[in-house]
């Protein structure tokens, strides 16, 4: 950490005064984190950029005048600043931050709904500034922006009758979305295993951003409903504010989604995911912990690994926040560390396509 | 995480009630005006914006019943945003309740949140409302606090009083305005038919008692469409204060921002202009003040450097000026470096070395305007000044309007906009080029010159007419719509073959002139714009078209396009590339 000598310097970017305040005065109280500059909207915050090259932006996403992806677009190619978007809860916000995360920004945190949520958003705001400013914003950029569309050919075969489900489950919190938008388009459809997601993100969000996915994938993947199944071809991600949970049926992989108490002070929780997981499928189940913040995760990934399942965990590396991961190895309960560019190889090498997918297409026809 | 200290707090909850009261404040004129006007998109979405505002923050201070109430309010106008409700006077009571709710909470002695009754007691009426999807009455009374002046009864006592002023209004549809201007614009076309036939016949008939009366009663007629027409318009019109109001917060931000001191003067906030231009006006203002504030103004140090008061000065001016409005933004800054913007202009290869040594400098300071110049990267004098130039300047043709800028180094600047005072309507030049009938709007045009083909000149391959001592390229309509298949310098030819004489129609746009040739001129006319359907026809040099009394229709061409299209750049005489084509 010898490069952190140097304060991290914040341009704060907001339309409300209050706001600009507020901010500021949650990042300064960090000592490793300097707010160089406050602007009120996209054209003040461009012209600011350009002249005091700050370390990081922190942008508001829906401002007037110039609005926050506007000006994010030009930070992102001209200056390749991190930027981090603070959105409202709503359906307006989630729709703008999920197009603002494909065009680069690199996370985003949700404005407090109440003054009890204003400290929670500062622990948030400094582990994410903190973050940012390593985070590779070009490679984010080229990563979103690799043009790879989807061949359209949703798998909606019946799950095949075999006694063997296979599942993999995945977990993420900040950075979340930039690599689920790496691996997923890179699974195959014929993926033979049905993949449940936890990523930690509010109620309005986690639609948003399974439409999202599901525009770039081969795979379906879709907000999960109770009782959906979780079918090779498709991904199911945890609706915000609900727990997920698995459970084998004679139909297959089912998800149950429930309104219990936060864990690790998230719903949903990756730990309450990945138990189920375990305790469902066992060795037959693969477990991903990936880029993010805190702990949520590793408990659960240990019991799949005890349970004779693969556990994999993302690099340093490659995460724009090692905190899961990290505290997922710290118990062991971790059998391969990959970067994220390795993964979708990986996954697709263990746990195998469909084999008899063509031919029971072949026979259908 | 512990939580923010008590001076901490204090601080936030000072700028919170000042920007929520100015805000709040704002909401309440948007509404006021919304009643008495029509309703926008935009300014709804303004009003769910600083809805938005309110709840966002009130929410971080701990003001529940405030972000309850606010969120409410959000709804509301994304429901009428989103055409789920009618903006009705029940709902617009209930806004307004919310507002002083939220006024008096959070601007009392000490800021305090609502009560939670007041607090479910309104949003339960916003929501209630938003279900019920009421249907707006045809008549309202708007609420319009004012002061006035009573006269007691013994005549002697003058007091002032807070009275709640009723006012009615009928709720119209801009629509049913726009059909009944159409209307209006026809009656005057038909008279313009009617003032036709009088003189031929006057000239075909005897002069008698009818004649006469006819005479009268034309005249008399023509009178009145005239008044029609204007009492229309002004149904359409709105005080310009309208956008001025709107600066205040966002140039107090602006100056904190830039920690300068400004002080904004406005003046002629009660000039009337056409409702459209309004919302369209606001973001070329904003422009300007921005760049005033940013770069046209010195730092305070340097004010007093050079001996000038530390406050900056910026002044907002609009007035009536022919039939246009014009809106003049001045600060007295440091003024534009002409000399900088031409080395700028050589550089990014815009124009010559010759072409910047020859330009007078009213003519270098409009190089602001030019695309490329004002994107330059780093953040001096005049690339900063430059941050929108282009943007304000194609905003105003839009609107069908200009800009111009006057500058004095050490003085200061001067932005002056000008728009017609309706978009509906134009006075427009009418002639016919290949035959074909068209116009073009009169305030475009400055004089009118009769030509022979022989002063035509070929200057690199444009044509180009000589008007007193500078040439001035010209361009031929049909060429550029499309209807005259000859190239320029064949048609050159030609015309100098035939020898033909012809009209010059000398069009001015900003400093720069430009020729448009006419074969015969009709005369000029005042015409109802008729928007042309882009999925037919995809001429951006047409502006729209206009049907006249006697159902032809007649094209209007777009001025600045035709100036984009035909002109590179205009040469002073006696340049060395000069090659008379005869």
């Amino acid at each position: 950490m010898q490069d952190n000598r140097r304060k991290i310097r914040v341009l704060v970017v907001d339309d409300s005064a209050l706001m600009r305040k507020l901010i500021s005065k949650l990042l300064e109280r960090d000592e490793e984190i300097e707010v160089i500059a406050t602007a009120i909207d996209g054209y003040f915050a461009l012209s600011k950029v350009a002249q005091l090259k700050p370390d990081v932006v922190t942008l508001d996403v829906d401002m007037p005048r110039m609005d926050g992806i506007t000006a994010l677009n030009e930070m992102v190619s001209k200056h390749q600043i991190p930027v981090i978007m603070l959105s409202s809860l709503t359906t307006r916000g989630a729709a703008l931050t999920m197009q603002a995360l494909e065009k680069g920004a690199v996370d985003f945190i949700c404005k407090p709904k109440s003054a009890a949520q204003v400290g929670e958003m500062a622990d948030e705001l400094l582990s994410k500034v903190k973050g940012a400013v390593h985070s590779n914003v070009l490679a984010l950029n080229a990563q979103s922006a690799d043009g790879k569309t989807p061949t359209r050919k949703k798998v909606t075969s019946p799950p095949p009758r075999r006694a063997e489900y296979k599942i993999v489950a995945v977990g993420a919190s900040s950075g979340g979305p930039h690599a689920l938008r790496y691996l997923l388009p890179r699974l195959p459809a014929d993926l033979d295993a049905g993949i449940v997601i936890v990523q930690h993100m509010p109620e309005s969000f986690t639609s948003m951003m399974a439409r999202w996915l599901d525009d770039i994938c081969d795979l379906e993947v879709r907000e999960a409903r109770d009782g959906d199944l979780a079918i090779p071809g498709r991904a199911l991600i945890a609706p915000g504010n609900r727990h997920m949970k698995v459970k084998r049926t004679a139909a297959g992989c089912e998800v149950r989604l429930d309104d219990g108490p936060l864990v690790n002070g998230h719903r949903p929780s990756v730990d309450v995911l990945f138990r189920s997981v375990a305790e469902q499928f066992g060795s037959s189940a693969t477990g991903l912990i990936m880029t993010g913040m805190g702990s949520d995760g590793a408990q659960g990934l240990g019991d799949m690994k005890k349970a004779g399942g693969l556990t994999i965990a993302q690099d340093k590396e490659s995460c724009s926040v090692y905190g899961m991961p990290r505290a997922a190895q710290d118990r062991g309960a971790v059998v391969k560390v990959l970067a994220l560019t390795e993964m979708p190889t990986y996954v697709i090498g263990t746990v195998g396509r469909m084999v008899d997918l063509e031919e029971s297409y072949a026979g259908t026809r | 995480m512990d939580d923010l200290s008590k001076e901490e707090l204090e601080q936030l909850l000072g700028v919170f009630r000042d920007q929520s009261l100015q805000i709040l404040e704002d909401m309440d004129q948007e509404l006021l005006t919304l009643e008495s006007g029509g309703v926008t998109d935009e300014a709804m979405a303004r009003l769910r914006r600083a809805a938005h505002t309110i709840k966002g923050d009130s929410a971080c201070i701990g003001l529940d019943g405030v972000t309850e109430v606010a969120h409410q309010l959000e709804d509301v106008f994304d429901a009428i945003l989103n055409r789920q409700m009618q903006f009705g006077s029940g709902v617009v009571d209930l806004i307004l309740d919310s507002l002083d709710a939220m006024r008096a909470a959070i601007g009392g002695e000490e800021v305090d949140d609502l009560t939670p009754e007041i607090a479910q007691h309104l949003t339960e009426g916003i929501r209630s409302a938003i279900v019920a999807e009421e249907v707006e009455a045809p008549l309202l009374t708007a609420r319009s606090k004012s002061s006035v002046v009573t006269r007691t009864e013994d005549d002697c006592d003058i007091k002032q009083q807070d009275v709640l002023r009723r006012r009615d209004y009928v709720r119209v549809d801009a629509a049913k305005i726009d059909a009944l201007l159409n209307l209006a614009g026809e009656m005057v076309i038909a008279r313009s038919v009617i003032n036709q036939i009088g003189p031929r016949l006057e000239e075909a008939l005897p002069k008698s008692d009818l004649t006469d009366k006819f005479g009268s009663s034309s005249a008399q007629m023509g009178k009145l469409i005239a008044e029609l027409q204007k009492s229309v318009l002004k149904m359409r019109m709105v005080t310009i204060d309208q956008v001025f109001r709107r600066f205040a917060r966002p140039m107090r931000e602006l100056a904190a921002e830039s920690g300068k001191q400004v002080e904004l003067s406005i003046s002629g906030s009660e000039t009337e202009l056409d409702r459209a231009l309004v919302d369209l006006l606001y973001e070329p203002i904003l422009h300007l003040l921005r760049n005033a504030v940013d770069h046209g103004l010195e730092t305070r140090e340097e004010r007093l450097a050079l001996g000038k008061p530390e406050v900056g000065r910026i002044s907002m001016r609009a007035y009536h000026e022919g039939n246009q409005v014009v809106v003049e933004i001045a600060d007295d800054g440091r003024g534009i470096n002409a000399e900088m913007l031409r080395q700028k202009a050589m550089k990014a290869g815009q124009i010559s070395e010759a072409d910047a040594l020859q330009m007078p400098e009213e003519e270098a300071l409009e190089l602001l305007f030019l695309e490329g110049l004002s994107t330059a990267k780093e953040v001096t004098l005049v690339s900063g000044r430059g941050v929108g130039a282009a943007a304000v300047k194609s905003a105003m043709e839009h609107l069908r309007g200009s800009v111009a800028v006057k500058s004095q180094q050490g003085v200061g600047t001067t932005f002056v906009l000008r728009m017609p005072l309706t978009l509906a309507i134009i006075r427009a030049l009418l002639f016919t080029a290949n035959g074909k009938l068209l116009a073009l709007p009169l305030l475009t045009i400055s004089e009118i010159a009769r030509a022979q083909t022989s002063e035509v000149t070929l200057l690199d391959g444009v044509e180009n007419y000589r008007l007193r001592d500078r040439f001035i390229s010209i361009v031929r309509p049909g060429v550029v719509l499309g209807f005259e298949r000859r190239s320029l310098s064949s048609s050159g030819a030609g015309l100098r073959a035939g020898g033909q004489r012809f009209f010059i129609i000398i069009v001015s746009i900003g400093n720069r002139k430009y020729g448009v040739v006419a074969d015969t001129l009709i005369g000029e006319q005042e015409l109802v714009i008729k928007p042309l359907d882009s999925r037919w026809v995809q001429n951006e040099a047409m502006a729209g078209a206009a049907v006249l009394g006697d159902g032809q229709v007649v094209l209007i061409m777009d001025a600045e396009t035709l100036l984009r299209r035909a002109i590179r750049y205009e040469r002073a005489q006696g340049q060395g590339r000069v090659t008379n084509a005869g």
